[in-house]
């Protein structure tokens, strides 16, 4: 009954969004203001609307009430609290719904800010987020219904996919989808520019701050799933090039492009159409990656849910491409450059085209890396797998490219060939990186490799340490060039905490690139030796944690006869399911991490394998997202305090 | 963790396929020498592991996995070369082994996509780059000073004119 009034509110919200998609195309049309107030309303309502569908979920999952089929398959009565928080979105119609939810959310947002500036298009932004909306809608109400009702209602769920089962999987879904969702507000401006014909001030603005905080969103939402596949799957990687995470990455790609694009658009009024494209991509790639997680055409370790939404999803996207080209190819011409006097050159714009090239490059990369098993399946009949090593060829070039095009780009100014520091600083920087360079790799231990891949870690280190320098050079003239307030400088020193993100992660991604393991059996009591640290087997013990029984193996460590605490390597069992999980054993120092993984046990508790990783500079990786996200932040929050100003509108002599 | 969603394949997998007896696991990586060590972890890196999703031999302990790195770990102690031992999988398996690509046949594409890309998007990055120098009169950008300018001479001819 209660589950009825679930579907009936996704049903009246469906409806709304069509009536939003309705007003405000005739508002468009009819250029009239007030029917494009009603189109407001749709936004607002629909978003309480599944507000309250949402809560109607929590609250069968929270009251245990199995007569809710999705509720059946994905809880049970041990279920702790947090999970049965995060059950919502623990397969495809609950993450599916949750998807709506935010993107309601963010669309109600965008319907009621920066409407006064953006007036004229804003009816074209609103259509086009109430016909994705509606999309979504109809989905939830055919493919992926999740207030379906079964009869009579069991006692016990079958309980949480016990994968998902981690604090990382109760924040990396929203995080993610939040930046999904968000970067359909770009591609809505972008519709909307392409409607109207023309691109204002305002308009690079607003786009700006919601990519900002679609690419900041995101950012989070790929760490913690790295962290998650790190600290729950067991192979001591956090990245493996799988196409659930590929498919993560390219939006982030794009949007990050988007973002650079923008700032070529804001100081010179060009590469506006590349914005655009670009804002399309980002979007199209979001989607792109759920139809491939929900369809199973791909296999991927992260497809929690596959059902038969396939093809409609084929379909929805094929009719975004159709449309974003048709839209594009018939109203584009109308999108004119800002005049510039001088031909680029080697200029700061120079090296921000080269950036896109560089991201987008590696976008294309990925994008066939992932799609290659379909197409190889076209041509050949077999269907062939691309795995990490292939993506691992290209990403060393990638990366030094634009670890170069960073440095270079943000030592030139715009119009200008003239770099910040000259010679001299080439010179010391190149010196001081050398130098740290030696010192990184002693403690790093990045001497274990040998040959081509030693070859390319000490490039790639060296260049870390010489775009650090150059930028931290930058970083220092900038600060004494604080004149008035250094709020006004805000969006650069975000750049610069994102850039140097950039580098401490890709410093890490060396580091690690070549870890050492071994796979030890110990009876109890007795003890190996392996890379200078000691580990001491006790025996295992049993214990109860939640709703999982652990079988602890503790190691305990020391290194030059100092003890230096215990990892616990254990397998969790779930009572609701017949396998037993790794729970991987952790001791994370700045320089190496001890990843311990327990591989099997004897059933009397006295003897146990174990595979013992030592993954150095895992850390850094997880500083840099930290740095890349503070920038990103701080960014946003440079240019919503300070944001009228856009250069090209000062030198138009247009008020800001 | 990966390997637990593979436990049903694991029977099927580990029987003897396509008429060849199945490779036995009786070698450990232990005894081989560091210089080995790299050598058998450069392989089994290359393969995938036929039971799991996304993994290559190494990173995976499933019977079928240490069945291959087994046999690796054999065929190096016989002194084998690295391309030796890639065909020798490959000869047993197919391409389907492998974890990228081979440079052959149809898979050019996988390497001639991007490095076409690269190539070509040099080029033009370089050729727009140097020409960059936008020649229109600023249509579709509001209230520029040309556009007054110009707005302005076209209003003057018209009194004129008048």
């Amino acid at each position: 009954m209660l589950a009825d009034y679930g579907y009936y509110l996704l049903l009246l919200a469906f409806l709304c969004s069509l009536y939003g998609v309705v007003t405000s195309l005739l508002a468009a049309s009819l250029r009239h203001r007030r029917l494009f107030r009603a189109s407001v309303v749709a936004a607002v309502s629909g978003f309480f609307l599944t507000l309250g569908a949402a809560l109607l979920l929590w609250a069968f999952f929270f009251n245990r009430d199995y007569s809710l089929a999705y509720v059946f398959r994905n809880s049970s009565n041990d279920l702790p609290l947090r999970y049965t928080l995060s059950a919502f979105w623990s397969a495809l119609e609950g993450s599916h719904f949750l998807w709506t939810l935010l993107l309601t959310l963010f669309s109600l947002i965008a319907h009621l800010s920066f409407i006064r500036d953006n007036e004229h298009f804003m009816p074209y932004v609103s259509a086009t987020l109430h016909s994705v909306l509606a999309w979504m809608y109809y989905l939830a109400l055919t493919y992926c219904d999740p207030f379906l009702v079964q009869f009579p209602a069991p006692q016990d769920g079958l309980g949480m996919n016990a994968l998902l089962q981690n604090p990382y999987m109760v924040f990396h879904p929203p995080s993610l989808f939040c930046g999904y969702t968000l970067s359909a507000i770009p591609f809505a401006y972008s519709v909307a520019a392409l409607a109207y014909g023309d691109i204002t001030g305002a308009w690079l603005r607003t786009v700006r701050n919601w990519a900002l905080l679609a690419w900041s969103f995101l950012t989070v939402g790929v760490f913690l799933g790295g962290r998650w596949a790190y600290v729950e799957l067991g192979w001591a990687g956090y990245w493996a090039w799988d196409p659930v995470e590929n498919s993560s990455f390219m939006p982030w790609i794009f949007l990050t492009a988007l973002l650079h694009s923008l700032l070529v658009q804001d100081k010179l009024g060009q590469l506006k159409r590349l914005s655009l494209v670009l804002s399309f991509l980002a979007f199209f790639f979001g989607f792109f990656g759920t139809f491939i997680t929900r369809s199973g055409i791909i296999s991927s370790v992260h497809s929690f849910a596959q059902s038969p939404i396939g093809p409609a999803y084929l379909g929805f996207l094929g009719a975004m491409v159709l449309f974003a080209i048709f839209l594009y190819g018939f109203r584009a011409p109308l999108i004119l450059p800002h005049r510039v006097k001088k031909a680029w050159g080697i200029s700061r714009e120079s090296a921000l085209l080269l950036t896109q090239f560089i991201l987008g490059t590696f976008g294309v990369i990925i994008v066939v890396g992932t799609l290659y098993p379909i197409l190889s399946e076209l041509v050949t009949g077999q269907r062939f797998n691309v795995q990490a090593p292939y993506f691992n060829t290209f990403a060393p070039y990638i990366g030094f490219s634009s670890i170069a095009a960073i440095t270079v780009g943000n030592l030139l100014r715009y119009q200008s060939d003239k770099m910040l520091g000259g010679k001299k600083l080439q010179f010391i920087a190149s010196l001081g990186a050398l130098l740290l360079t030696f010192v990184f790799s002693f403690l790093a231990d990045v001497f274990r490799s040998s040959g081509y891949a030693f070859a390319l870690q000490l490039v790639g280190i060296f260049l870390c340490f010489w775009g650090g320098l150059c930028l931290a050079y930058q970083a220092w003239v900038k600060a004494r060039a604080v004149r008035t307030s250094v709020l006004k400088q805000l969006p650069y020193w975000g750049s610069f905490f994102a850039h140097m993100g950039v580098f401490v992660a890709i410093l890490g991604f060396l580091g690690n690139y070549r870890g050492v393991d071994t796979l030890v059996t110990l009876k109890s009591g007795e003890q190996t030796q392996f890379q200078g640290w000691v580990f001491t087997f006790p025996g295992i013990a049993i214990e109860q944690q939640e709703n999982a029984e652990l079988y602890n193996a503790p190691l305990h460590l020391a290194k030059n006869g100092v003890p230096m605490g215990v990892i616990s390597p254990a397998r969790a069992k779930y009572p609701t399911k017949p396998e037993m999980l790794h729970e991987v054993g952790l001791r994370d120092g700045f320089w190496e991490d001890i990843y311990i993984v327990l591989s099997d046990f004897a059933q009397t508790g006295d003897e146990a394998t174990f595979q013992i990783h030592i993954n150095p500079t895992v850390k850094f990786v997880w500083i840099s997202v930290f740095l890349m996200v503070f920038g990103g932040i701080l960014s946003l929050l440079g240019h919503v305090i300070y944001g009228g100003r856009t250069s090209w509108k000062r030198e138009e002599g247009i008020p800001a | 963790m990966r390997r637990f969603f593979l436990v049903p394949f694991l029977v099927v997998s580990s029987l003897p396929s396509r008429g060849q007896s199945p490779l036995e696991i009786s070698h450990s990586v232990e005894t081989l020498t560091q210089e080995e060590k790299t050598l058998f972890k450069d392989l089994t890196n290359e393969l995938r592991c036929p039971t799991c999703t996304g993994l290559s031999v190494l990173q995976s302990e499933t019977p079928f996995s240490q069945q291959i790195k087994s046999a690796v770990i054999e065929q190096i102690r016989e002194g084998k070369s690295q391309d030796e031992i890639m065909t020798f999988f490959k000869d047993r398996y197919g391409l389907w082994i492998l974890r990228t690509p081979p440079v052959e046949g149809f898979h050019w594409i996988a390497w001639l996509f991007p490095l076409g890309i690269a190539v070509l998007g040099l080029f033009l990055l370089g050729r727009g780059a140097l020409r960059r120098q936008s020649t229109n009169l600023g249509q579709g950008v509001r209230l520029t000073d040309d556009i007054r300018k110009e707005w302005e001479a076209e209003l003057n001819s018209l009194r004129k004119a008048r």
